[in-house]
């Protein structure tokens, strides 16, 4: 079985759904139209929807019509199917040292034991990462584990968390928040709870805290604010970074490539040979932006706003500064 | 555009254009030169399609410009799963991709002859228009099912006999399927073939959204088939052949290599395999976004030997290159940090300066040093210290002289 294939589709996926809504109750044409039209991709609802009621002689003879009213030929729900390139892949990350973050011991070893004739789909041991911090989470510590699931309940169940957080420098901060997502960094290996602080109700700015530094942590009763999603949006920064790219060093391939973690738009300007790219951020992030923006060197200039490139110069200018005094250096000697 | 399906029958076909929208986002129809413009059309048109919502579009004077535009922490999962989901399929394929299971879950143990009859008796009479479908195309596709793990046979005498395998999930209790799946929805971004696991949530519904990601590139999705392929070869001590469409050559050339160690740059998002090429007799490294029509050869008796080798120079390599010991490069940067207010950025330098070592030589002054067989990779870490460098050193005279002009040319963009 190739790992491109129709067992996976789109289509299977939405004919299995009406199906299963086929069973509940007969449908009509145009309920068949507005599934596909809900799951499928842009140009679905062309095509599909005729198949399904076999019109022309080219339908798929999974539903059945009576009076227009469409009903399964099937006898039962179609059944959830798992390749063994999705066995081989749960074997895999079962293996991994951060499923325990997830499941239980007992539920550790039922998976385990349920595999046992089943072959990982990798190894880990083949990969490598590179230019990965050496200090990522500890994952087998067991009250990181116990923290991870707390925060995980929180978001689940909709509720504010009690945070007792260490700073770097050993500050302890107590604070509610409504947490937001469960950040997880691949080049830095660890996890963050991104989430907003409450304070008498009211929603106070966005934070990033590493888990690891996090001591404890209560899942409260009050429920996190509805518009949590909008007030963290609106906190993007209203400006974006503007940079002017050059293709010298094969920038355009490097630069593109690591932004695409970044929203961002950009364009060619044929006569220049360069390329404008517009970067949406927030503040929490800008501190990475700056340095990862440093790191391309000069294949990049900053255009704007005024506030981030101010950071910018004043780091290129006191790098200047300490070239200059180097050099002055050791010309006296 | 008469003839346009949605659908395709070959993922290569698709996996070049999404890159190219995905990464780049700023090319438009002319751009794209080594298919003709109504291949583009066509495929535009696909990806338009399987990524509504994460497409957006603008037309400037040099055309309309396509490109996926996300905030991946924004995101708790990879669009560009989606292009997985396109395969195409006849009607047959649909037909039985249902009834069989629907056969045999009731009926367990059938042979392809009796699961012919039941689907033509109990599934397809009520159709006048049907052609019956013969029994060597169901036992194809009840094979096709046992070779894709989803049926187990059994041999009665010469004959097969067909079952549903059963489903994991119905074997353990539905705590640990809620837990599974979270995990699922975590890995599924972070692992190989995360799109396996993307299929088993949108199967069983769960469309949780607890996650987010930094640092991931979502396109590498699209090499995930490469990815396996490699890490099968790898497990297998096999060499592999391949196409390599390196950017740098015009026509592809064909390498036969000893697969040895697939690596992730986290922080740059490309992502290449360490071989040793058998023809070069050196170890050497290839993108995997540019590795087409992969086959896997033969097993290797020289691949414990190369491993060790391999094992051996990690620890001196900042990225992909390798080299002998004997030419390993020094390097040597004194920074300037405040470690009362800026210990974050002595913390950065012990962390993300691999076996380096760091030293307090003076006041608010470290120097830090390494072994490095090409200091080249690693000036774009070297230059997030901008602002701090007193001085820097090497035994690589060229780059480092490159480092300081270059930092001499960002000066003067701003009119310093």
């Amino acid at each position: 079985m190739e790992f491109f294939s129709e067992i996976h589709s789109r289509y299977f996926y939405i004919i299995s759904e009406i199906l299963k809504v086929a069973f509940q109750e007969d449908l009509s044409g145009k309920d068949i139209g507005g599934i596909v039209a809900a799951l499928g991709f842009a140009e679905t609802a062309v095509t599909l929807p005729a198949k399904l009621l076999n019109a022309n002689k080219e339908g798929y003879y999974i539903l059945k019509e009576q009076s227009a009213r469409y009903t399964p030929v099937l006898k039962g729900d179609p059944p959830l199917l798992l390749t063994e390139y999705q066995k081989r892949w749960i074997k895999a990350i079962v293996k991994d040292k951060r499923f325990s973050l997830f499941a239980d011991e007992s539920q550790c070893n039922d998976y385990e034991r349920l595999l046992a004739d089943i072959e990982p789909l990798y190894d880990s041991q083949h990969f490598i990462n590179v230019d990965m911090a050496n200090d990522g989470d500890d994952y087998e510590n067991p009250e990181y584990r116990r923290i991870f699931k707390v925060i995980m309940q929180g978001i689940q169940e909709n509720k504010i968390i009690l945070v007792t957080y260490e700073s770097g420098k050993g500050n302890r901060l107590s604070a509610y928040f409504a947490p937001y997502k469960l950040e997880y960094s691949s080049k830095d290996d660890k996890f963050r709870l991104c989430g907003v602080r409450v304070r008498q109700g009211r929603m106070r700015s966005l934070y990033k805290l590493n888990l690891s530094r996090i001591r404890s942590v209560e899942v409260m009763e009050y429920n996190r604010p509805e518009n949590l999603a909008s007030y963290i949006k609106r906190l993007r920064m209203p400006l974006p970074v503007e940079i002017e790219i050059t293709n010298e060093r094969n920038g355009f391939e490097r630069i593109f490539t690591q932004l695409s973690n970044f929203e961002r738009v950009s364009e060619y300007d044929e006569n220049t040979g360069k390329c404008l790219m517009k970067i949406y951020y927030y503040e929490v992030d800008e501190m990475e932006l700056l340095i990862t923006l440093l790191s391309f060197g000069p294949v990049i200039k900053v255009i704007g706003p005024d506030c981030f490139k101010e950071q910018l110069v004043g780091r290129i200018a006191r790098q200047k500064q300490l070239f200059t005094m180097t050099d002055e250096r050791i010309d006296s000697e | 555009m008469a003839g346009f399906t949605e659908l395709i029958k070959n993922f290569d076909k698709i996996r070049d254009y999404t890159r190219e929208f995905f990464v780049y986002g700023y090319k438009c129809r002319n751009d794209y030169t080594r298919k003709s413009g109504r291949s583009y059309d066509n495929e535009r048109r696909r990806i338009e399609s399987y990524l509504a919502g994460y497409i957006k579009w603008e037309t400037n004077s040099r055309g309309k410009n396509l490109f996926i535009s996300t905030d991946t922490s924004d995101l708790s999962e990879n669009p560009l799963f989606s292009m997985w989901e396109a395969k195409s399929f006849t009607k047959n394929d649909c037909l039985l991709h249902f009834c069989l299971p629907d056969i045999l879950k009731k009926n367990p143990g059938l042979t392809a002859k009796d699961v012919t009859s039941i689907l033509s008796e109990e599934y397809l009479s009520c159709f006048n228009d049907y052609e019956m479908l013969d029994v060597m195309t169901v036992r194809n596709k009840l094979n096709e099912y046992t070779m894709a793990g989803l049926f187990s046979t059994q041999k009665n005498g010469k004959t097969l006999h067909y079952s549903m395998n059963e489903t994991l999930f119905d074997q353990v209790t539905p705590d640990a399927v809620n837990s599974l799946l979270l995990a699922v929805q975590f890995f599924e971004n972070v692992v190989p073939a995360g799109v396996l696991g993307y299929f088993i949530r949108r199967d069983k519904g769960k469309r949780e959204d607890v996650f987010s990601f930094r640092h991931i590139f979502m396109s590498h999705t699209l090499d995930d088939e490469v990815v396996i392929t490699i890490a099968q070869a790898i497990a297998g001590k096999k060499t592999i052949r391949f196409e390599n469409y390196s950017l740098r050559s015009k026509a592809p050339s064909v390498e036969t290599v000893l697969p040895l160690k697939i690596v992730t740059n986290v922080k740059h998002g490309r992502r290449f395999l360490i071989t040793y090429n058998l023809r070069q007799r050196r170890l050497f490294s290839y993108r995997l976004d540019y590795m087409k029509n992969l086959t896997v050869v033969e097993e290797s008796s020289m691949h414990d030997t190369k491993l060790t080798d391999l094992t051996e120079k990690l620890p001196f390599s900042w990225g992909v290159a390798f080299g002998k010991k004997a030419q390993l490069e020094q390097v040597e940067v004194m920074l300037h940090i405040d470690e009362l207010t800026e210990e974050y950025v002595l913390k950065r330098v012990k962390r993300e300066g691999k076996n380096g070592s760091v030293e307090k030589v003076g006041k608010h002054t470290f120097l830090y040093r390494i072994e490095v067989f090409d200091t080249m990779e690693m000036v774009p870490w070297l230059r997030t210290f901008i602002g701090r460098i007193i001085s820097i050193k090497g035994s690589n005279k060229t780059v480092i002289q490159r480092f300081i002009d270059d930092s001499k040319r960002m000066a003067s963009f701003y009119e310093m």
